[in-house]
């Protein structure tokens, strides 16, 4: 065993090796090539023998994975802690690159307890019986597909197992002589067939946002064994150090929509999620572990429960200070409430995780969508096409118009998804969705009981800045007719610089004053609106207030606001107020969104931005205040605005400085300039 | 009504927690070293930085004094035919500030408890400081009283040069104390503040003996009281104060230098050049003085 090994040579573990092995795994993510893809998997699938893979067979893309699995190298490097390694180069031309003759759908918490407890090989049996049941077509076509994935992973896992053994690595092996087929028998084999499994699902298959769900709880009768087995907590840190670097290694370091990797993992988040009501020694060991490695990935999301421990949440903040950016805190107790109000039960509703983009889950039992209403756009549309008389009348019209969107939308995603496509997105993804193996269907084909919708409205700051401009000068003071001051907006306030100063300079929220009440009436508006949708049982719509990069890609289509922002200038994020906007303190802000209507919410995001090290008990006193007055969520950065100008000059100093960005973290030298430069304009406190 | 020119949420290092701090205006010291010089006057000013200013000329239509002018594109602006009224200063410019405004105790309490529950979970609260607040006594006074009665945690920080019956009026509605200490030796404390130290240790000595509870802010200038002399003073007033739970180094920033210039004020020279030219070995004089005394010695 890799640890015992270790023991041997040094009489009890070697603390320093250890470290060096981590720093050098370190090292190889930063070293990687950013412009290369999986080579062997696109010469695999750009070579396709169709003669021997007919498109016509059911089990088309199970028969593709299992070819691909069988024909790729499993590299291991010596240094590995955990093996499971793709092969990357770069191609001549980067056209059809990355290959979607198989893709997945991602975006999911792959219920990994089931495996660990099972193996695949008990997953299997189970379909096996269920189909048999079931005797239909498509239960026998899913089985078949089950068997040929499982059969080709089992290969794959034993393929690595001799490698890792060639290389010395007798622990890896070990457990994959057994594991992810067999079930696990120690926290390490659950972890190491849990990566193979990622590995084949994030980069074969090929998707982005793959998350780990909850892991401190999934994970803990194999932390008991491991410690049971002689394991000290240290060395238990370690492992899961090893394991959370792996996770750097797949997904490249530039932004999704920057230079992105050729690959269909590019910039995927991996989200482990701990916390909630019952946090455990292993919530803690997570922190540990997470702290050591403080890389951008993973992204450790702490279900924040208002009555856990106080140790816990203690190590919550102190994880903070260090990790920064990699962490989300959100109120448990907040989403828990909101999702027993929906209509779900005390299990479920206990039960749910964050994943990629600050967006919600079910954990395990959900897949979902995502859908950004175009509230910005829409609400230019309404203001400048119609005269009204006062803001209820505008906010009306508004909400109106984004129903009609939303519905629109929503009826689009319910047509019913094609078999033959279901059975490529899910073709591995399914085997790890409890309902999905019962039914022995895939997940839009009936095979799901739960299905989310997260809503997302973005741009809430510069709505409700606009209303609180118009009311002002158009309804209370009466300066302008509203056609009149919509005029002067619509033309960009060209020839009037006297009404954009103006307007720039009114109140605006994020100050903690009574302007914040416009805020507060579009956020009522909005959440009432998503959460009075009826959608067919076991389909849930969440609103949330969350922008991810809108604010600026959609910038440049949208003209003029009545808050003084410009035709294409970018609009506000998230939960957050027109950066720069905020100028009256960091509590001030917090009271300000505090009066979104945020308890009616189970999805979004609020960056909290501070100019230099916070102790953890101002932060823990901030966030928790927070959740008291109705808070969802907290991300930090930490940013010294010296550093940042620094590292746009000379980018090669600063290759591990990452920020915060919408829901997540990223290397701050691999965003485009503009991004740079609106992290610089942020308000830091 | 009392005149302050600031109020700043989310502080962290006027006393314990997060606090609401209150910059009353006016001081009777006028130390050479001073980063709040907006702070000095009792009277509103008006402060310019250019820096900021694109010129616009709206400033010019707006002031009755011709002050403001446009010369070849850029701005021109008179302090001396400044008659303080303010009407210069136009929506959305940053060019141009008032530093003061009137307000009441009554409206600051108000303010400072829309943080209430920041104050709860952090043990934090309100703190005045300035300018002196103790130099606008009544309202002092005043604020104070309305926190308690509010059950807020209330600091002052002051210098100290105030009447010690106006401090005795403050003892049941002041928690802690943030009483500055600048310089041991009496003859430079004069040319380094305007003032003698008498009655500054004299007040300090009252608070020790009536049992409040005192940190002692010690701001640390390089090539002023950066000496071997005034550590060893920081040390012995800790020892010799029982109620002098803690010592806090103030180390020198330059954040204050322009605004000398933005406020038409002039800037002592040796001062100025202390940005570029001196460093002081922090971790070295908090190590030196702790040496000296058991209280804890921090940075601010």
């Amino acid at each position: 065993m890799y640890f015992s090994f270790i023991r041997t040579l040094f009489g009890k573990i070697d603390m320093k090796i250890i470290n060096e092995k981590l720093n050098y795994l370190k090292e190889l993510v930063f070293e990687s090539d950013n412009t290369a893809c999986f080579i062997e998997r696109e010469k695999f699938l750009n070579n396709l023998d169709t003669s021997v893979y007919n498109v016509e067979s059911l089990n088309y893309h199970a028969n593709i994975l299992a070819g691909m699995l069988d024909n790729v190298s499993v590299p291991v490097d010596e240094n590995d802690i955990f093996v499971g390694r793709v092969v990357e180069g770069v191609l001549d031309s980067f056209e059809g690159v990355p290959n979607r003759t198989l893709k997945s759908n991602g975006h999911m918490s792959p219920e990994y307890a089931r495996l660990w407890q099972k193996g695949y090989k008990g997953i299997l049996a189970d379909i096996k019986k269920n189909a048999e049941q079931r005797s239909d077509e498509k239960s026998m076509v899913f089985y078949e597909n089950a068997r040929i994935v499982v059969e080709a992973i089992r290969r794959y896992s034993k393929r690595y197992a001799d490698a890792a053994r060639s290389k010395g690595l007798t622990r890896a092996a070990d457990a994959l002589e057994r594991v992810p087929y067999e079930p696990a028998y120690d926290l390490y084999s659950a972890l190491q067939g849990a990566w193979i499994v990622h590995l084949i699902a994030s980069c074969y298959v090929g998707a982005r946002d793959y998350a780990f769900g909850r892991l401190d709880q999934s994970l803990y009768p194999y932390y008991l064994k491991e410690l049971a087995n002689g394991t000290t907590k240290e060395e238990i840190e370690d492992i899961l150090a090893g394991f959370f670097i792996k996770t750097n290694e797949i997904c490249g370091r530039t932004s999704w929509n920057y230079k992105r990797k050729p690959i269909l993992c590019n910039s995927s988040k991996q989200y482990v999620n701990i916390g909630g009501e019952n946090p455990n020694e292993l919530s803690f060991a997570i922190l540990a572990a997470a702290k050591k490695v403080n890389m951008a990935q993973p992204q450790i999301v702490v279900l924040l429960d208002s009555g856990a421990n106080e140790k816990f949440t203690d190590a919550t903040f102190e994880a903070l200070t260090v990790l920064t950016d990699k962490m989300n805190v959100y109120s448990y107790t907040s989403v828990k409430s909101f999702l027993l109000e929906k209509g779900l039960s005390e299990e479920i509703a206990s039960d749910f995780t964050y994943s990629a983009c600050c967006t919600f889950d079910l954990n395990h039992r959900n897949i979902r969508e995502e859908y950004f209403l175009p509230s910005v756009q829409t609400f230019c549309n309404v203001i400048y096409e119609k005269d009204f008389d006062n803001i209820n009348e505008i906010v009306e019209a508004y909400f109106d118009a984004l129903r009609e969107n939303l519905l629109e939308h929503l009826d689009l995603v319910q047509q019913k998804v094609s078999f033959t496509k279901n059975r490529k997105a899910f073709v591995l993804d399914a085997l790890l969705i409890g309902d999905c193996t019962e039914k022995c269907r895939y997940p839009l084909n009936g095979g799901l009981t739960y299905h989310v919708y997260n809503v997302f409205f973005s741009g809430i700051a510069t709505v409700a800045d606009s209303l609180a401009a118009i009311d002002k000068l158009v309804f209370e003071e009466k300066r302008f007719t509203y056609r009149e001051f919509i005029d002067i907006v619509k033309s960009n306030y060209q020839g009037n610089d006297d009404v954009l100063a103006f307007v720039t300079s009114l109140p605006k929220y994020g100050n903690d004053l009574s302007v914040d009440k416009y805020a507060a009436m579009v956020g009522e508006a909005f959440v009432s609106m998503v959460n009075s949708i009826s959608l067919p049982k076991g389909k849930y719509a969440i609103p949330g207030f969350y922008s991810l990069d809108k604010d600026n890609r959609w910038a440049k289509d949208i003209p003029a606001t009545p808050d003084g922002r410009l035709w294409g200038d970018p609009f506000s994020e998230n939960q957050s107020p027109t950066y720069g906007a905020d100028r009256n303190g960091i509590t001030s802000l917090i009271n300000s969104v505090s009066r979104l209507p945020l308890e009616k919410t189970a999805t979004g995001g609020f960056n909290l931005t501070f100019s230099g090290a916070v102790k953890p008990e101002i932060l823990k006193a901030l966030v928790t205040t927070f959740f008291e007055k109705g808070g969802l969520h907290v991300g930090i950065t930490v940013l010294s605005r010296r550093e940042l100008e620094d590292a746009m000059k000379t980018p090669d100093k600063y290759k591990s400085l990452t920020v915060r960005l919408y829901g997540f973290s990223e290397y701050f030298i691999n965003m485009p300039e503009w991004q740079q430069r609106a992290i610089l304009n942020r308000t830091a406190y | 009504m009392g005149k302050v020119f600031n109020i700043q949420k989310f502080c962290t290092s006027d006393g314990p927690g997060i606090r609401t701090t209150v910059f009353l205006k006016g001081c009777p010291l006028r130390c050479v070293w001073c980063h709040n010089p907006e702070s000095h006057s009792f009277s509103d000013e008006l402060s310019y930085n250019s820096d900021n200013c694109i010129s616009c000329g709206r400033c010019v239509m707006s002031c009755p004094n011709q002050c403001h002018k446009i010369i070849n594109g850029g701005h021109v602006f008179d302090r001396n035919a400044c008659r303080s009224c303010f009407r210069c200063i136009q929506p959305a410019c940053k060019a141009l500030k008032r530093y003061g405004y009137e307000i009441s105790a009554d409206e600051i309490i108000q303010d400072a408890m829309k943080d209430e529950a920041f104050y709860r979970n952090s043990g934090g609260g309100i703190t005045l400081s300035g300018g002196e607040p103790f130099a606008q006594p009544e309202f002092c006074v005043e604020i104070l009283k309305k926190a308690k009665e509010n059950g807020l945690h209330t600091c002052i920080e002051t210098c100290g040069h105030i009447s010690t019956d106006i401090l005795a009026q403050s003892l049941d509605f002041v928690d802690l104390y943030l009483f500055d200490y600048k310089e041991t030796d009496p003859v430079k404390h004069t040319e380094y503040t305007g003032v003698d130290n008498t009655l500054i240790l004299e007040n300090l000595r009252y608070i020790n003996s009536v049992g409040k509870q005192i940190i002692l802010r010690c701001p640390l200038i390089p090539t002023f009281n950066d000496t071997k002399e005034h550590f060893e003073g920081i040390a012995d007033i800790a020892n010799k104060y029982a109620n002098i739970i803690k010592v806090e180094i103030e180390p020198y920033h330059d954040f204050g230098c322009n605004k000398y210039e933005q406020l038409g004020k002039a800037i002592n020279e040796q001062i100025k050049s202390i940005g570029v030219s001196e460093k002081t070995n922090i971790e070295g004089v908090l190590a030196y003085i702790q040496d000296k005394t058991s209280k804890p010695v921090i940075i601010a």
